[in-house]
């Protein structure tokens, strides 16, 4: 954790010449809207849930502190159903709904050189709550949370210049600046306890593959 | 050649002006009435099988025919009660409205003004004290003949006078007429009417079937003053025509349903079936219908001919006999099924799911489970190829086996008809519709089959993947030990079911959920805190069970406690003063 830290710290230095292009007039606020595949990190999860990838939807809301920084905030929702086991016997059986839903704090730095750049690629990362929520149909609920943390890395293209009538009615109707299209890649991680105590931690995080549209205000 | 085709052009444009192209569409309670009438064209028929239907139709811009198929059972009531169920207005000229109840509605009928052609007949008309059956506009002509008036506060509020009212039965209103219509006569009316004796107006109290006036059953008994007193056609017994909804050529010759009295089995050849005699004077005679498989089905409700009926049924034609006896030749020993094959079983929480095949000639199945040597429990699951055992527990093994069993039962019903003298294949249906219960007798003992293989097995409690750690009961999962302690389910159950359900118990657990862990995490540290905390909580553990399964056995607990306090209280004062006082 302390070298992802380190890490992130010194690539915002060795960036700290592109502060100083910020502009008075630049957009401050980035919301994102976005959907994709989440694929915990656990080799038995298509065992009892069919598949290796759940879908996740997700947004942010971020604050441009630095010309190449922001600060901001996202929730993720991922769900999936699947099987539980039945110990003595050995077989799966039930129905088990589970449900995560992580709260990133993140920092992001974007390669944006100039206003209008077409493409800007980011990365970033951060502190992650993992919140769960495990159903067992007839039976109790399993929930709770736990302390965790993210990295992420995306691309992102302007769309203004593609559709520049949909950008001005973007601007007119919304007061958004600049729209992009998205694709990112996030890696998280996070251990819970097992119910058993003595048993191994689960590991929470996993990869998620997202795209999504990214609108920037002042 | 041309005169050929001229004639063809005639007998077209004749064919046409009769209408012969005009339709017939059915309505039964499952279709959408307003989408059936916007598709039907001018001079169509739509016909409503038994049922209650709830509408405001407005007919408006074609004659339609609107036709009940049994008076008594086609109940139209309105949908938006400040709006007549049925509005007549625009070009909807000669529109008929015959045998249907109205009930519930302001209005029943509303004519608008300058309507002509209407003719409203056979229908039975209660819509309740504070409403009116029909309302017609001025300068309408309508004419209103066999129809019944039961308990409405106006029978015809009328602003137009060029009404015929005959063979109507008007009984228990407040107003007759708002305007007296300038042809009144052959109706029978109760109360003070006598201003219409000179018109052949019995005033007289009509005698319905049946006495009870909530059933809607406005037949006429046998000895009913209203009986052949009508004008124009004759009823279809060739005698005059009887005032009220079942008189006339359009009573709808449908007799009220039966029910059988007492089946009498003690003797097996001769089983004998019983059933009381109608009241309706037009009933001719009986028929008994049985089968060895059940009679009733919501479709029957929907013959149109007695075809449609007796083809797949059983039929005795009794006349005018009140009791049946089956045929001595009747299959009285069913055959033995054979052994079920009952397949793996699936454990689950507290219960286990069977399955098995279906077995031909089985009337039900009987599921045994035991645990060990203990007496089996027995259940008889009805005709079903698969079950779950649930309230088990969980962690016993189970030995599960299964029986087919042929219980020969036969099923019964009695129709009453009227004598039709049309016995053709697509005679129109007139009987009484069957009840919606059989009567249904068990013959002899059933026979069992030989029991199934016996299959052992364990109802599990089913872990989640991944079975992860779950917050909550902090306290009592740190003074029991373990999560999955039975008294913190009890605990988690009662949060899930009684707390998590309102917006005070919710506030109460996230307090709990904030504070909780702080707690726990001290009965961690200090062990000795345990058992004193596990005395804390036995009793609410005890009140949480105890909600869950007597609610007496919970409030018994509860006024235990609070005397258990009081005492506290009381002996702790006692002490107190005792002590002062020696002071």
């Amino acid at each position: 954790m302390i070298r992802v830290i380190f890490g992130c710290s010194l690539f915002m230095l060795l960036l700290t010449p592109l502060v100083t292009q910020a502009a008075q007039d630049q957009p401050r606020w980035t919301l994102e809207m976005n959907a994709g595949l989440f694929e915990p990190e656990d080799k038995n999860w298509s065992t009892y849930y069919g598949s290796e990838r759940m879908i996740a939807v997700g947004g942010s809301v971020a604050y441009r502190l630095l010309y190449v920084l922001d600060l901001g905030m996202s929730v993720d929702y991922a769900q999936d159903r699947g099987t539980g086991n039945l110990p003595i016997s050995g077989l799966q059986s039930g129905r088990v709904t589970y449900r995560k839903l992580p709260v990133d704090l993140f920092a992001v730095l974007r390669l944006r050189f100039t206003e209008g750049q077409w493409l800007v690629p980011y990365a970033g990362g951060g502190y992650t709550r993992f919140a769960y929520h495990l159903t067992v149909s007839g039976q109790d609920t399993t929930r709770g949370s736990v302390n965790g943390y993210h990295a992420r890395a995306g691309l992102q293209l302007l769309l203004d210049p593609l559709d520049k009538s949909a950008a001005k009615e973007m601007y007119s109707s919304f007061g958004a600046i600049n729209s992009y299209l998205y694709f990112e890649v996030k890696r998280s991680r996070a251990e819970v306890n097992s119910a058993i105590s003595g048993d191994p931690k689960f590991q929470m995080g996993g990869y998620s593959f997202k795209s999504g549209l990214m609108v920037e205000f002042r | 050649m041309k005169n050929k085709s001229l004639s063809f052009l005639l007998m077209f444009s004749f064919l046409f002006s009769l209408n012969v192209f005009a339709e017939v569409h059915e309505i039964t309670q499952d279709d959408d009435v307003d989408s059936k009438i916007a598709n039907a064209e001018t001079d169509d028929t739509i016909r409503f099988f038994p049922g209650t239907y709830s509408v405001n139709i407005s007919i408006a811009d074609k004659n339609l025919r609107f036709e009940g198929a049994d008076t008594k059972n086609t109940i139209l009531k309105s949908l938006d009660t400040t709006k007549p169920t049925i509005t007549i207005n625009g070009s909807a000229t000669s529109t008929v409205i015959q045998n249907f109840t109205f009930l519930e509605s302001n209005i029943g009928i509303l004519v608008a003004d300058t309507m002509s052609g209407v003719t409203i007949s056979n229908n039975i008309f209660r819509l309740g004290e504070n409403n009116t059956a029909l309302n017609i506009g001025e300068a309408s002509s309508v004419n209103i003949t066999n129809n019944t008036f039961y308990g409405n506060l106006i029978n015809i509020e009328n602003l137009s006078t060029n009404i015929v009212v005959k063979n109507n039965i008007f009984d228990d209103y407040d107003l007759l007429f708002t305007t007296t219509p300038d042809a009144v006569s052959f109706n029978c009316i109760s109360g003070n009417a006598s201003e219409f004796d000179s018109n052949n107006e019995i005033n007289t109290q009509a005698d319905f079937v049946d006495t009870d006036i909530e059933v809607n059953d406005f037949h006429l008994q046998k000895d009913s003053s209203c009986i052949d007193k009508g004008e124009f056609a004759e009823d279809f017994d060739d005698s005059e025509t009887d005032i009220g909804a079942y008189g006339g050529s359009g009573y709808d010759k449908i007799p009220d349903s039966l029910i059988i009295d007492s089946i009498n089995d003690d003797v097996l050849s001769a089983i004998s079936i019983s059933w009381s005699a109608s009241n309706d004077y037009f009933v001719a005679g009986y028929k008994l219908y049985y089968d060895d498989e059940p009679i009733y089905s919501e479709s029957q409700d929907n013959y149109l001919t007695i075809n449609s009926r007796t083809q797949s049924l059983k039929v005795i034609d009794a006349n005018e006999a009140l009791t049946v006896t089956l045929p001595a030749d009747l299959v009285v020993v069913p055959t033995t099924p054979v052994a079920p094959v009952l397949n793996p079983i699936t454990p689950a929480n507290n219960k286990l799911s069977l399955s098995w095949n279906a077995i031909g000639n089985a009337t039900s199945y009987v599921v045994h489970y035991a645990v060990g040597e203990d007496t089996p429990t027995e259940i008889d699951v009805g005709n079903v190829t698969s079950y779950v055992i649930s309230g088990l527990s969980n962690n016993l093994v189970y030995t599960v086996w299964l029986e087919a069993k042929n219980q020969l039962s036969y099923y019964f019903q009695v129709a009453a008809y009227i004598d039709d003298s049309d016995d053709s294949e697509d005679a129109e249906f007139t009987e009484s519709y069957f009840v919606k219960e059989d009567e249904k007798l068990d013959i002899g003992d059933p026979v069992i089959s030989a029991i199934s293989d016996k299959i052992s097995a364990q109802p599990e409690t089913i872990v989640p993947y991944p079975n992860l750690a779950s917050e909550g009961c902090f306290i009592a999962t740190a003074a029991f030990g373990y999560y999955s302690a039975q008294q913190v389910q009890v605990l988690r159950d009662f949060r899930d079911s009684h707390l998590l359900t309102n917006d005070a118990g919710r506030a109460f657990v996230g307090w709990y959920y904030h504070y909780g862990p702080f707690a726990a995490a001290i009965i961690n540290e200090y062990s000795f805190l345990k058992p004193i905390t596990r005395g804390f909580l036995y009793p609410l553990i005890l009140a949480a069970e105890l909600l869950e399964k007597s609610i007496i056995g919970f409030f018994l607990f509860i006024g235990f406690c609070f005397m258990l306090t009081l005492w506290v209280i009381n002996a702790v004062y006692c002490q107190f003063r005792r002590r002062v006082s020696v002071i």
